[in-house]
């Protein structure tokens, strides 16, 4: 982490303004590595591994104190493929974030591409806190996205993320902008958490509309972590539904409950496994769309260094039924149509700055 | 689908295998402290004593944490030894940390903070 502080630069051009505090950080991630998976179109296959555990990213993180307490925060995020260096998300620049906002004791007001409310609390029960790169270990991913833009982040945000004592509470709007049409394109999301002690709980709720108004996604999430000793439990369960598109349609959904663990084993050494477990009807919302599909992952973290690691990892995603042919996971997985399973070993390394 | 779900469970008892063996590693280190005079019965309630206080302390740091303006500390893991506070684990974004590390400090019990924690995850 590199710290550029500005504040004498600023206080220089604006001697006018106040003893205000401004600093500006930049951060980072980058990984790379090899990759081989089985269950591809025409066999298995050894690829570049572009840093499954983390999006490899650069970011600038801002804060500007305004007195009493109270300062304006902004963060840029990008996210980029460490093997071609590519723009994650193609013509977006800042994919993971772009928000400004107001910090202070009333809790944070942002505005700008960011998470929901939901995804905020779903990446806090998540043992890989939400960042990981591929379907293959991040399946969760796909019931906390926007739905309809394959997304995992929401433009046009409004959030608000509020904290009391051991309680936290956020909601996040993101408006459509479609005149005479309050749903259009939308976002609606809530959640609520408390930690006591070594143990949070909490819940998360999301739904989204489609463009035209036609066809919404709703996810009702709830989860907690409980430390034990070296390691931190984590549990999950989630319930997904989207709405037929057209009349008569069935609506989709999921149950998905999950488990996880984080143990950290030594200083340099850190263990994480978890498992997904997704049972599914009308999947694209097809009357015999029944499936499940089961992911699980271990990974071992060394490092060698605060800031650098090298990293093993295995992850097995099983389908069955409906499922082998759901479009976004064959895409996804690069997995061959119709396949019952696809198995990934992946050895990486990794620097954070 | 019956082989499938064998995987994690292996997982699972495999962390939780790692996470026994650090656990019954602390009381053999508290149990050694104690001199000779003092008897083995003595020993072992002492060493329960020391267990219960770490934990008690603990928990006191975790709540502290939770409650730190600016840190979210769902991910991160709080271990304690007659004092001294091992912050590790995970939070979302490394300017974090240090709130994470002076709260801590400020803990009535606690004599020092060694700082593991480690950015990991989603940009919130």
């Amino acid at each position: 982490m590199k710290k550029i502080v500005l504040s004498a630069l600023i206080a220089g051009l604006s001697p006018c303004l106040s003893h205000a505090q401004s600093s500006v950080t930049l951060y980072g991630d980058i990984g790379g590595g090899v990759r081989w998976v089985n269950g591809q179109k025409g066999g298995s296959a050894v690829m570049f591994n572009n840093n499954i555990l983390t999006v490899n990213r650069f970011g600038l993180y801002g804060k500007e104190d305004l007195g009493n307490g109270l300062a304006a925060v902004f963060k840029l995020e990008n996210a980029f493929n460490s093997g071609t260096g590519a723009l994650k998300s193609a013509g977006v620049l800042f994919s993971q974030a772009a928000f400004v906002g107001l910090s202070g004791s009333f809790g944070r007001l942002t505005f700008g591409r960011q998470v929901s409310a939901s995804e905020y609390f779903a990446t806090l029960v998540d043992p890989t806190g939400g960042q990981a790169q591929s379907l293959a270990i991040q399946p969760n991913a796909l019931y906390f996205f926007n739905y309809f833009t394959n997304d995992t982040r929401f433009n046009n945000t409004i959030s608000y993320i509020g904290h009391a004592g051991g309680f936290r509470f956020g909601a996040s709007y993101s408006p459509g902008g479609v005149a005479g049409d309050l749903r259009s394109g939308t976002n609606v999301s809530g959640t609520a958490m408390y930690q006591w002690g070594p143990a949070l709980g909490g819940f998360g709720y999301q739904k989204t509309w489609n463009a035209t108004a036609t066809q919404w996604a709703q996810t009702f999430h709830t989860g907690g972590s409980l430390q034990l000793g070296p390691a931190r439990l984590y549990m999950s369960y989630a319930d997904f539904s989207v709405s037929g598109a057209t009349e008569g349609q069935p609506t989709r959904r999921d149950h998905i409950p999950s488990i996880g663990v984080m143990v950290v084993a030594t200083p340099e050494l850190q263990f994480t496994a978890a498992a997904y477990y997704d049972s599914a009807r009308h999947l694209a919302n097809a009357q015999d769309g029944s499936g499940h599909k089961v992911t699980t992952f271990a990974i071992a973290e060394y490092y060698l260094s605060k800031r650098t690691e090298l990293y093993a990892e295995v992850d097995y995603n099983g389908f069955s039924g409906a499922y082998r042919t759901d479009a976004l996971n064959v895409a996804g997985l690069g997995m061959r149509s119709g396949a019952s399973s696809t198995t990934g070993v992946t050895l990486g390394l990794m620097t954070r700055f | 689908m019956k082989i499938s779900t064998r995987i994690p469970c292996i997982a699972v008892v495999a962390m939780l295998a790692a996470l026994s063996d650090y656990a019954s590693a602390q009381p053999a280190a508290a149990e050694a402290a104690p001199s000779s005079a003092t008897g083995t019965k003595a020993a072992a309630s002492d060493a329960k004593a020391a267990r219960a206080a770490n934990r008690k302390l603990a928990h006191r740091v975790e709540n502290a944490l939770a409650r730190t303006r600016g840190l979210n500390s769902a991910r991160i893991i709080v271990t304690v030894r007659d004092g001294h506070v091992t912050l590790s684990g995970a939070v979302n974004y490394n300017e974090q940390i240090p709130f994470a590390v002076e709260a801590a400090r400020k803990v009535e019990g606690v004599i020092d903070v060694e700082n593991r924690i480690r950015v990991s995850g989603a940009s919130l």
